[in-house]
């Protein structure tokens, strides 16, 4: 039981040793897996690219979805504007107005069958 | 052996200070992830400043689009757009400008801000052309604003985008938000590009928050299906300052509103506003009036006017009479009582009765009528026939007919009235027929007498809503089939029919197809020869009848007279109608024209107004349906067309194309179809021209190309 606390004890001080002089890494010999550590860098790097250049389509799509706003209420008041020309009664009036002879059909128009 | 000494002394040292380098920085390593862990999972800030540790998110509420309401050709009726009311801070960076270091540098800017918000107020009564407000207002207003710091001043309201836009390039406005202070506020305004045709059927919202005036009209009765969801996103800002949609919250998407499709014709409800304006305009006495038009085959209603007279005399859609207003129909109602004799196989028209100088003798509280004996004055007769009473809207005829055939059974006659749907208001999408109940007395009663009969017969002592009344005459004109008069189409979304709603039939038979042809003969008879005669020269043949009824007066409009239809002074107060079906061999369309006066002297009449208001609104559907149309077919003469001459030279100043870039045979083109001649060197495409292109020349001029 003595050997056993001395051994983890033996253990311990040899890793506090080994942290304070720098070579822990070194005595897990992780230098095998630094591949895998450069890979996991890569790996987390690109990870940041593609959030960073995702924010940056997404504003270019909110930049749009704005614009694309914009040309919706442009287009929604044309139509308001010109829906209202479209009564018959307005037609009238701005046919007399400008004094033009031209009146409101006073019969149907002809169909033209085949 | 020194040297070596000192040498091992300097290693050591040089190893204990990277040893002592590596133990700070494992400190500050094993600090910065004790302080991780702590802030992690003990550290708690202060409530008040949570938010500034966390990143700014935002929750945007995305209000749904407010469905449309179209007619049934699909023209748009109701839409909403954003409208904007601009402000502005007037105050905006004086404080800045005033706590500037260099005060010289500070006072140039402040006189720079005046100088351009002067420039601005120049232009802006050019922009938004506002009734009394000039240069000099605006001025004042942005320069006093800037005096008393006032930041939130209005300088527009409800103006559309294309405003907006030409306020955003005017100076000062044109530097944003930061250095002009403009301050833009976009709301959702629901629009009706027909203004008020048609209002009280479309209704009236403001925007789709508005809850005030939802009950009116196919805006209230429908809102639920047209005001759609709120959609709910969470925004964060980006590295770039912009704000962008957090994918990692939640999102509900926004349900725009169902649009709705009516059974309108705006065309046809123009139609009947314009004429009903034009007529109602000529007697001064009509408060009110309303048209209601609707398609034969499947009742829909392709017009409804309602127009009252407001304080400034003025005709507005302010209440639906056409479904909400029930009262004595008058003569128009005859055609309900012809047909019942008519069904029940109790007369012909031909058939005969006795004139006895418009006299019921055997009911004396019964007035005389007047029409009998001018009939038998002008014919020199003392019998009328069926047809003529029905023409001269005999009061007498109608009453001795009923009398005779139902005296002892009125509620056979009574029955009737209810199978003709007259007993009940049926379900109607507008919410003015709940309250509109139609009135049919009961021989049941207690108060039942035989006066009540006769005076059902001519149209009075029943309460019914001109809407019931053109539904029956619709039903004539459709066979005997009475359909559901209605005024919703479909519920769609984005053009995708939602839900359809189809024509109703009300009663697949109400009378036979040859009751409804006797019928439809005595009507059009009417308006060839009869009440309605000024309908002979429509442009369609109409089948139809005028009716006039005096209307029950309030007690502080009879103001002491006994009589309940007139004042102390004589005057009554009327309702004149007009209702048919056209083309009468043919019928596509049945509508209704009533108007109503105030308290009068003199009467008005069915077989004028509304049926000069009937005459208009058939003229001018026949012209614009295309259904009536002369069809030309192979043997039709059609103008033969003719070639256009192909115009060259443009004048004598036409300008010099530009003939740059053009290769040999297009600067050919060019040259020669504006008249020109031409001469040229080199191969490939023209890289110079004599002269110039836009300088003018004249025709019939050298123009010299090089080509490259």
């Amino acid at each position: 039981m003595k050997d056993k606390a001395t051994g983890i004890a033996g253990s311990f001080k040899s890793i506090v040793k080994s942290i304070i002089s720098g070579d822990i890494l070194l005595l897990l010999r992780v230098d095998k897996l630094f591949p895998y550590i450069l890979y996991a860098f890569m790996l987390g790097w690109v990870s940041i690219f593609m959030s960073y250049k995702m924010e940056q389509t997404l504003r270019v799509v909110e930049k749009n979805r704005v614009e694309l706003e914009t040309l919706k209420i442009y287009h929604a008041h044309k139509t308001c504007e010109y829906v209202g020309l479209d009564r018959i009664s307005t037609v009238e009036e701005m046919l007399k107005n400008t004094g033009s002879d031209v009146k409101a059909p006073e019969k149907p128009a002809d169909i033209i069958k085949r | 052996m020194q040297n070596h000494n000192t040498e091992e002394k300097g290693r050591r040292r040089t190893s204990n200070m990277l040893i002592l380098f590596h133990v700070v920085f494992l400190c500050m390593a094993v600090a910065i992830i004790g302080k991780i862990v702590y802030l992690q999972f003990i550290w708690e800030p202060d409530p008040r400043y949570v938010k500034y540790f966390q990143p700014k998110k935002d929750k945007n509420e995305i209000d749904p689009q407010r469905g449309s309401i179209i007619d049934y050709k699909g023209k748009l009726l109701a839409m909403s757009t954003p409208m904007y009311n601009v402000h502005m801070d007037c105050y905006v960076l004086k404080e800045e400008y005033a706590s500037m270091k260099d005060k010289e540098k500070g006072a140039k800017k402040e006189q720079e801000w005046i100088s351009k918000a002067q420039q601005l107020a120049d232009k802006l009564p050019e922009v938004l052309k506002e009734d009394g407000r000039n240069a000099a207002y605006y001025r004042d207003l942005i320069l006093t604003g800037r005096r008393n710091k006032r930041r939130y001043v209005a300088i527009a309201k409800d103006i559309d985008h294309s405003t907006l836009l030409e306020l955003k390039k005017l100076p000062l406005f044109c530097e944003g938000r930061n250095q002009s202070g403009m301050i833009i506020e976009e709301e959702e305004t629901r629009q009706y590009p027909y203004d008020g045709l048609a209002r009280r059927v479309i209704g009236y919202v403001r925007n789709n928050s508005d809850t005030n005036a939802l009950h009116i009209g196919i805006e209230g009765e429908y809102n639920h299906h047209l005001r759609g969801k709120k959609g709910v996103e969470w925004m964060k800002v980006t590295d770039g300052k912009g704000m962008i949609q957090n994918m990692d919250s939640s999102f509900v998407a926004v349900e725009n509103g169902l649009d709705i499709r009516t059974t309108l014709d705006i065309n046809i409800q123009d139609i009947a506003d314009r004429s009903l304006r034009a007529n109602m305009a000529q007697e001064e006495d009509i408060v009110g009036g309303c048209v209601v038009v609707l398609d034969v085959e499947t009742g829909a209603i392709r017009a409804m006017v309602n127009l009252q007279k407001d304080k400034r005399g003025e005709f507005r859609e302010v209440f639906n009479m056409a479904a909400g207003r029930p009262a004595e129909p008058g003569s128009v109602f005859k055609a309900v009582t012809m047909t019942t004799l008519l069904e029940d196989g109790l007369i012909k028209l031909e058939d005969k009765l006795p004139t006895n100088h418009g006299v019921m003798s055997d009911m004396p509280k019964v007035n005389r009528d007047e029409y009998i004996t001018s009939y038998e004055r002008n014919n020199g007769v003392n019998q009328i026939s069926i047809i003529d009473g029905f023409k001269i809207s005999s009061n007498y005829v109608f009453r001795r007919l009923v009398k005779d055939n139902y005296g002892e059974k009125p509620e056979k006659f009574i029955n009737r009235l209810h199978e003709y749907n007259f007993g009940e208001a049926y379900e109607f999408e507008l919410e003015e027929s709940g309250s509109a109940r139609p009135r049919i007395p009961d021989p049941e009663s207690a108060g039942w007498t035989i006066y009540d009969l006769v005076s059902v017969a001519i149209g009075y002592s029943v309460r019914v809503t001109p809407l019931q009344v053109a539904t029956f005459y619709n039903a004539i004109a459709n066979n005997g089939k009475m359909m559901k008069p209605y005024v919703v189409e479909s519920i769609e979304d984005e053009g995708r029919v939602v839900r359809n709603f189809k024509p109703q039939i009300l009663n697949g038979s109400i009378c036979s197809k040859a009751t409804a042809d006797t019928l439809t003969r005595a009507l059009k008879m009417v308006t060839l020869e009869g009440t309605a005669s000024r309908l002979k020269n429509a442009k369609c043949t109409v089948a139809g009848k005028t009716g006039t009824s005096r209307m029950h007066l309030t007690n502080e409009e009879r103001a002491g007279s006994r009589d309940p239809y007139s004042d102390i002074n004589g005057r009554k107060k009327h309702q004149a109608t007009f209702v048919g079906f056209f083309p009468a061999d043919q019928p596509k369309y049945t509508a209704i024209v009533v108007v109503y006066t105030g308290l009068m002297s003199n009467n008005v009449y069915g077989g004028k107004i509304p049926a000069m208001t009937f005459k208009d609104i058939v003229d001018g559907i026949w012209a614009y349906d295309t259904e009536w149309g002369n069809v030309i077919k192979e043997k039709g003469s059609i103008p033969q067309m003719r070639e256009e001459p192909i115009s060259t030279a443009k004048g004598e100043d036409a300008p010099v194309p530009d003939l740059k870039g053009l290769g040999l045979k297009d600067a050919i083109f060019a040259i020669e179809n504006n008249g020109y001649r031409f001469s040229h060197s080199g191969t490939g495409h023209v890289v110079s021209q004599t002269p110039k292109a836009g300088t003018k020349a004249k025709k019939g001029d050298k123009i010299s190309i090089v080509l490259k």
